[in-house]
């Protein structure tokens, strides 16, 4: 039999995206989407007694762990409620852990900060290293058991908001590690903005980017996207889109280059040769700028081959 | 006369072959190995024989009638045991009949000795040619470049060059199947389609010029069944004389025997048929049937025991590396280890044993040849004056390594991202986000807030609409679909028109080359370790001038504009072969769009000038 999944969900919880979110065509709000990830998370632990979940949250600035909650005391509140007899106790135990959960950090945002980036990358790393926990659990008490097996699991992804420049190296770290991990990224990309660093996440770990079309029906997608486990992949057809962006950019003016000149140390991309790398500083010789007829030197040099 | 024995079988000593011939070896004044009176075309004279020399010279006459170079000789013959008068015929590789002496000397015996001095000295010679000659590559012409690997300072340069391209075509078909269409064809000069590929003509000349050392199979010749169930080995003096040195065994057992209790032709044969050739055999297959083994008297004598005990008879070399020796620090190993293995047998059959050690002092042999003798940190100890103290200055250089001294502590640059704002790989900056006043903040953070509270309600009433989920489902449908159809096999192309569509792609690769090397500033010189010996022909080769420079992009740049019509004749001709053509011109979209931006290029470079 195969073995237990764990999927991991990341979710954006900055307010501006969010709000512009409601107002778009067709409208999505965080109460409908919060139900629709619920649901999903039903269905997910319903497939198999021993699947398990995690949730993380990235706020403006900062990432928390949503589920599955890390102090004690929220356990006796739960238990203080009772029991819903009508609902299935894991479902509940998840809806009210992580509900609880994002009321509290959402309640904690003091204000409406533009610049602040989600911290997509934190709750990545942190759910990477969440998964690797369960990858080496503990030994057993009884020295003769065999240790459970390690999960197989995944992360799902939603995106709202577009890429965070700044988070370009870690993100790619994380992208690595994941790859090592074997833990396959989904990335659902709820808004419509341009973001190639998730193309490239779920192309690389062998994931699936899955851009909503239809919000209403959010849950649609989830199910017939997300849900498989990895192997049954492989035979069911999941579409993704597969047309990734990896075509370079060059680093002063963010055009695409076809052909450039590329720095020897951190492998920046130019559009034309310049005298200092504005990544790691290093000077190039004088040479090679003379040979490629670069900018500041004699201008006889003979002009090169052209940018796209 | 009782000669001594070592000097008549093998490389060993031509200074007694000096001492014993005649004594007028001073007054020539040439260093002759040896020489013997012999006659050469039914005329007397004397035969001389120099280190890299054959001289005949004819009595009364004061020019040598034959005198060639050694460095040609490939094969030594002898007239049979004797019949008289005793001859020695050497062959050439330019000159196939050779040449034949007689030995004139008044004694049989002697000429015979004389003979047998002549054939010792010339055996290692061949051999030696031999080898040279082998890595000789496989041209149309073997015997020119095999001449020109021993000879390499004799031909021009630019037939060294010719055989180095050859040679290169040869390994690569491909680039000979390009070759042929372009420069044979008239299209592309020999220059130019080197030009460019000049890392895989230096690296051809660097295997060239490597000699091949001796060859390393053990000796172990096989006998052919012949008509008649006859078993028939062919001795020629090199066998004998590879046979001497890797067997001593046999070497002894010849110079004890012969001439004294056997001739040489006897001796082989009883040899072949013994016991002791058997044992020296490199397989361990039993003797067939035919191959019976008759006891002989005297080389049973030579047999020694097999050498199947626990441990080898002959220890190969006693000294070990101080660097590698696991003795050296056994005092600090007393408690916990390093106990010798002597569970350690190679070999599942102790009849495995003689087989794998004859191997063992076969390779040791071939690397004391190759290396020279000794250690050389013994060497260099007894040159001291036998210091017993060991001298840790001895192992000082193996020790260090130079690439680890830090000769100037380098703190190295950190790799930092100073400027992260230009890692944004989106096109433009964040769109125009409107200011929002304090108010309006604090209005879309409760919103935010709100939408969190409350969620069971949410979820009960969660419905998601139907149309909105079947369009989503029909959407992720057909795209599924339009991948599915993407990756789909398509039927074959026929080979013959796929041959021509890649004939037509490698050529247009090979003008796009040329054109973008002419056009674009040339490469750096490369550096001095892979010049080598073509140095000076590449160099001139990288200084085109300008004015030839524009000639080759001009002259391409007709080529390029002459593809699009090959393509498109190429798309016409795809309907008769039975191929979508609307698929042969996808095939060649890339191709199209490079010979576009070439062509665009040099309109435009055209224009400017």
């Amino acid at each position: 039999m195969s073995l237990p999944a764990h999927i991991s969900l990341i979710l954006d919880l900055t307010p501006v995206p969010w709000a512009a979110l409601s107002r778009a065509s067709p409208p999505l709000a965080l109460r409908s989407f919060l139900a629709q990830a619920l649901v999903f998370l039903h269905a997910h632990l319903a497939l198999r007694n021993e699947n398990s979940v995690s949730v993380f949250g990235a706020l403006p600035g900062r990432s928390v762990g949503l589920y599955p909650p890390v102090s004690r005391g929220s356990r006796d509140r739960g238990a203080e409620e009772g029991a819903d007899e009508n609902t299935f106790h894991v479902f509940q135990q998840v809806d009210e852990g992580l509900m609880r959960r994002v009321e509290e950090e959402v309640a904690g945002l003091e204000e409406v900060e533009e610049d602040a980036p989600p911290a997509l990358v934190g709750a990545l790393t942190k759910s990477l290293c969440y998964i690797n926990r369960l990858a080496n659990p503990p030994p057993p008490l009884n020295p003769t058991d065999a240790p459970p097996p390690a999960p197989h699991a995944r992360i799902v992804l939603f995106s709202v908001s577009p890429d965070a420049s700044v988070a370009y190296i870690p993100f790619m770290n994380c992208i690595f590690s994941a790859q090592k991990l074997k833990v396959p990224i989904d990335v659902c990309k709820i808004d419509d903005s341009e973001v190639i660093f998730l193309h490239q996440a779920s192309d690389l770990t062998g994931g699936a980017f899955v851009h909503v079309d239809q919000r209403e029906a959010l849950l649609q997608y989830l199910s017939m996207c997300f849900l498989s486990e990895t192997e049954t992949r492989k035979t069911l057809a999941v579409p993704t889109q597969d047309k990734v962006d990896f075509r370079a950019a060059c680093f002063c003016h963010k055009e695409i280059v076809d052909i450039g000149y590329v720095c020897s140390v951190c492998l920046s991309i130019f559009c034309k040769p310049v005298a200092q790398c504005s990544t790691c500083h290093t000077n190039f010789s004088p040479d090679t700028l003379v040979r490629f007829g670069g900018v500041g030197m004699n201008g006889h040099g003979a002009s090169n081959g052209t940018t796209a | 006369m009782s000669r001594p024995s070592s000097s008549s079988a093998g490389p060993s000593t031509p200074t007694r072959a000096l001492s014993t011939s005649a004594p007028a070896q001073q007054s020539t004044g040439k260093k002759w190995l040896t020489r013997a009176p012999s006659v050469y075309n039914k005329l007397p004279g004397t035969l001389f024989l120099g280190s890299e020399r054959l001289v005949w010279k004819q009595d009364g006459v004061p020019q040598p009638a034959v005198n060639v170079r050694l460095d040609k000789a490939s094969a030594i013959f002898n007239s049979k045991e004797g019949a008289l008068p005793v001859r020695l015929k050497v062959a050439f590789t330019d000159n196939e009949k050779g040449y034949q002496f007689a030995f004139a000397a008044p004694e049989a015996e002697e000429a015979l000795q004389q003979r047998a001095e002549f054939v010792g000295l010339l055996t290692p010679i061949i051999n030696r040619n031999k080898s040279l000659a082998s890595p000789a590559p496989g041209t149309p012409a073997p015997s020119t470049p095999g001449e020109r690997a021993a000879t390499p300072m004799a031909g021009p340069m630019i037939g060294q060059e010719n055989i180095l391209r050859r040679s290169v075509l040869l390994a690569h078909p491909d680039l000979a199947q390009l070759h042929k269409d372009l420069v044979i064809s008239g299209q592309l000069s020999e220059a130019e389609f080197w030009h460019g590929r000049e890392s895989l003509l230096s690296s051809e000349r660097a295997a060239a010029g490597q000699k091949r050392g001796r060859a390393s199979q053990l000796v172990d010749p096989k006998p052919q069944t012949g008509e008649g169930g006859d078993i028939r080995i062919v001795i020629t003096p090199q066998l004998v004389h590879d046979i001497f040195e890797e067997f001593p065994v046999v070497a002894r057992a010849y110079s004890e025997n012969v001439p004294n209790e056997m001739n040489e032709s006897s001796f082989w044969a009883r040899y072949f048929q013994s016991a002791l050739f058997n044992q020296n055999r490199a397989s361990t297959r039993s003797s067939a049937p035919q191959h019976t083994v008759k006891p002989d008297l005297i080389f049973d004598a030579y047999l020694e025991p097999e050498d199947d005990a626990s441990s080898p008879r002959q220890i190969l070399s006693e000294s070990v590396d101080r660097l590698l020796d696991l003795a050296a620090t056994e005092e600090d190993h007393e408690e916990t280890g390093n106990e010798k293995d002597v569970t350690m047998q190679p070999g599942r059959e102790r009849g495995i044993l003689p087989l794998i050690r004859r191997f063992n002092v076969h390779s040791e042999r071939l690397l004391q040849q190759a290396l020279g003798e000794g250690p050389p940190g013994k060497r260099r100890r007894l040159e001291g004056g036998e210091e017993a103290r060991f001298d840790p200055n001895d192992y000082y250089e193996e020790i260090v390594i130079d690439d680890l001294i830090d000769h100037h502590a380098s703190t190295g640059v950190q790799l930092d991202l100073l400027n992260a704002s230009l890692f944004s790989t989106t096109t433009t900056r964040a769109p125009d986000a409107p200011l929002r006043t304090a108010e309006e903040s604090a209005a879309l953070l409760s919103s935010f807030r709100s939408q969190t509270h409350g969620y069971l309600s949410a979820l009960h009433s969660l419905k998601p609409s139907r149309k909105a989920a079947e369009a989503a489902f029909q959407g992720m449908t057909s795209a599924v679909r339009a991948q599915h159809a993407a990756h789909r096999s398509l039927p074959p192309i026929p080979p013959e028109f796929f041959r021509q569509m890649t004939t037509c792609q490698t050529a247009a690769n090979e003008f796009l080359r040329q054109f973008w090397g002419a056009v674009l500033p040339p490469p750096p010189p490369p550096p001095p370790i892979y010049a080598g010996a073509g140095a000076g022909a590449a160099g001139d080769r990288i200084g085109l001038s300008g004015r030839e420079r524009a000639a080759k992009a001009q002259k391409m740049a007709g080529y390029l504009a002459r593809t699009g019509e090959k393509v498109d004749a190429l798309v016409k001709a795809a309907e008769g072969e039975g191929v979508d053509p609307e698929r042969v011109r996808a095939a060649f979209g890339p191709l199209m769009s490079a010979v576009d931006k070439a062509l665009k290029l040099y309109g435009q470079r055209r224009k400017k000038a």
